[in-house]
């Protein structure tokens, strides 16, 4: 039910002047009622009437500025009304609109009035009543969103693996990272509604009428809002070297273009006589435009091989490995060298890095493999939850081998896992700030000049 | 249980349901409530229709004429009891009151 189709308003005071649909993204929560009544009738004394909404996209039609009021109002789950006499919500607008409320439509259970009288008796007058309607649809609405995003986050948290810090905290700290942002962004929704409730709640029992949030306040929450997940996302891009998630990166630009929205919007809601920003407010929208425009900027160069500064960080790049199957002098003559090595990953807790080479005789069999991982950290426990994470599995026991064997290897310790020899099993070999991580080599048994060559290379391996 | 609820009545029921003590429909019940509190009480048209759904739901109301999508009201035996309570409550305040005010 919508009049948007007719020429004039119900009471023909509203005259349109063009039945073009004008769209615009005002942003605001659920129960932030007052903010969008204030807004509507900003926009109507600007000549343009509201006509519809969905969610955060209004719609309006350009009209003669008018002074009008309006009442956003929730309709409550009353008795089932037989259908021959008409909707209950149709029953509901004929009350209303017999006080001089005249309709315009609904967001599902949001009902849009306007009046040209200023003294009209508001829709609600009982605030109780008004409170709890809000509450029941804000938790319909939000509530059950914030639920779902906190399960979704609880959850991807415990699927990390927390016993091996050097993996979480390394190859998955910018997955990690962008999990966070999604609490960074409900968490401060949830509490300022819980506040607002709270607080009304002792008010309407005390006979005071509901205080909304202002439609300034309601602004400025979500600028710095928007803002801070916005610095933290990009300052993690800054911060990752040499393996980014995509999926950062996709919400990084989803912020980004959100904000440009949200500017743009609350530019012209500037115009619509929305009121003066304050200067915090001004000075983030200014600071917001600036930063994506040099972000963006940048990035684009980046990608057109314009600027190589993030050469390294964005984009997977590597150091030369510290050893190879050719560097330790193993045959690979007549030989195929198929190499799968990974891309690395780093983090401000360390880098990672892992190494596999294959050779293959004529017959597709695997005549040698070097596979190794190499990690660095300037934590401890970074490396140790590695060395850990080995112990806890019970067999595959960690031997500490002789000094003699750690002096080959210029390591501070070394460490079999299970199996005797180089043919088969895994080593950990300890430095100051590095561990590496060495598997089996498929019958190739390595020399001590070898091992000397490998604890040289990996000492002076730098990342 | 749902009769409880109404042990005491807000100044909104109370004067809807003095309203209703003749047959009244929709904005004729805000108009008279605004009328016989001589302007301080104002009921709002969803408030009402919310007050009315609950006054039927309990039996307080009764739905006399139905014309379209306008509906009559009047109060119930109920109803009248409980009204007559309120207001033997609210003069009891008056005379607790008129020795110390």
């Amino acid at each position: 039910m919508d009049n948007s189709d007719m020429n004039s308003g119900p009471d023909s005071t509203i005259t349109y002047t063009d039945s073009k649909i004008i769209k615009k993204i005002f942003w605001h929560s659920s129960y932030d009622l007052k903010t969008v009544e204030t807004f509507l009738e900003n926009m109507a004394a600007d000549g343009y009437m509201f006509v519809s909404r969905d969610h955060q996209l209004f719609r309006f039609k350009r009209c003669k500025p008018v002074k009008l009021h309006f009442f956003v109002d929730i309709l409550n789950d009353l008795r089932k009304i037989d259908n021959s006499l008409g909707t209950m919500r149709d029953e509901y607008v004929d009350y209303c609109e017999e006080c001089g409320w005249h309709f315009i439509s609904n967001d599902n259970k949001y009902l849009f009035f306007y009046t040209t009288q200023a003294d009209a008796t508001p829709i609600q007058t009982d605030n109780e009543l008004r409170l709890k309607l809000i509450n029941s649809q804000t938790l319909r609405t939000d509530g059950l969103t914030w639920l779902i995003l906190l399960s979704i986050v609880l959850f991807q948290f415990g699927a990390f693996d927390w016993n091996n810090l050097a993996y979480t905290l390394i190859d998955d700290f910018s997955i990690l990272c962008t999990y966070l942002c999604y609490p960074l962004i409900f968490i401060p929704e949830a509490i300022r509604y819980t506040i607002f409730y709270l607080r009304n709640k002792n008010y309407v029992k005390d006979g005071a009428d509901i205080e909304f949030y202002s439609a300034r306040s309601t602004f400025i929450f979500y600028a710095i809002r928007t803002a801070i997940a916005i610095i933290i996302s990009l300052g993690l891009i800054f911060l990752l070297s040499d393996s980014v998630s995509l999926a950062l990166f996709v919400v990084t630009a989803t912020l980004l273009i959100i904000t440009a929205i949200l500017l743009f919007s609350n530019l012209r809601l500037k115009k619509a006589g929305f009121g003066k920003m304050t200067s915090i407010a001004s000075w983030l929208n200014t600071s917001i435009i600036i930063a994506i425009c040099a972000i963006f900027g940048v990035i684009a160069l980046s990608l057109l091989d314009v600027l190589d500064i993030f050469e390294k960080n964005l984009f997977s790049s590597r150091n030369e490995h510290p050893f190879t199957l050719s560097s330790l002098n193993v045959s690979v003559d007549n030989a195929d060298i198929y190499d799968t090595g990974y891309y690395p990953s780093s983090s401000p807790f360390g880098y990672f890095d892992s190494f596999d080479e294959y050779v293959y005789d004529n017959k597709d069999n695997i005549i040698a493999r070097l596979d190794y991982d190499i990690i660095i950290s300037n934590y401890d426990f970074v490396i140790d939850s590695y060395i850990n994470d080995f112990k806890s599995y019970d067999e595959f026991p960690i031997i500490n081998l002789t000094d003699s064997e750690a002096s080959l290897w210029q390591a501070k310790a070394v460490y079999l896992n299970r199996y005797e020899g180089y043919s088969s099993g895994k080593r950990l070999i300890v430095y100051d700030n590095k561990l590496l991580i060495i598997s089996s080599s498929n019958g190739i048994e390595y020399t001590d000049e070898q091992i000397k060559k490998m604890g040289s290379a990996v000492k002076a391996y730098t990342h | 249980m749902a009769r409880e609820t109404f042990q005491t009545l807000s100044e909104p029921m109370y004067y809807v349901l003095l309203a209703l003590c003749n047959e009244c429909c929709g904005v004729d019940i805000m108009k008279l409530v605004e009328h016989l509190s001589k302007g301080r009480v104002k009921v709002g048209p969803g408030t009402l229709y919310a007050m009315l759904d609950k006054f039927l739901v309990n039996d307080i109301i009764a739905e006399t004429r139905c014309e379209g999508r306008k509906r009559s009201y009047i109060i119930t035996g109920y109803g009248r009891e409980l009204l007559k309570k309120e207001y033997e409550r609210l003069q009891q305040m008056v005379v607790d009151g008129a020795h110390i005010v």
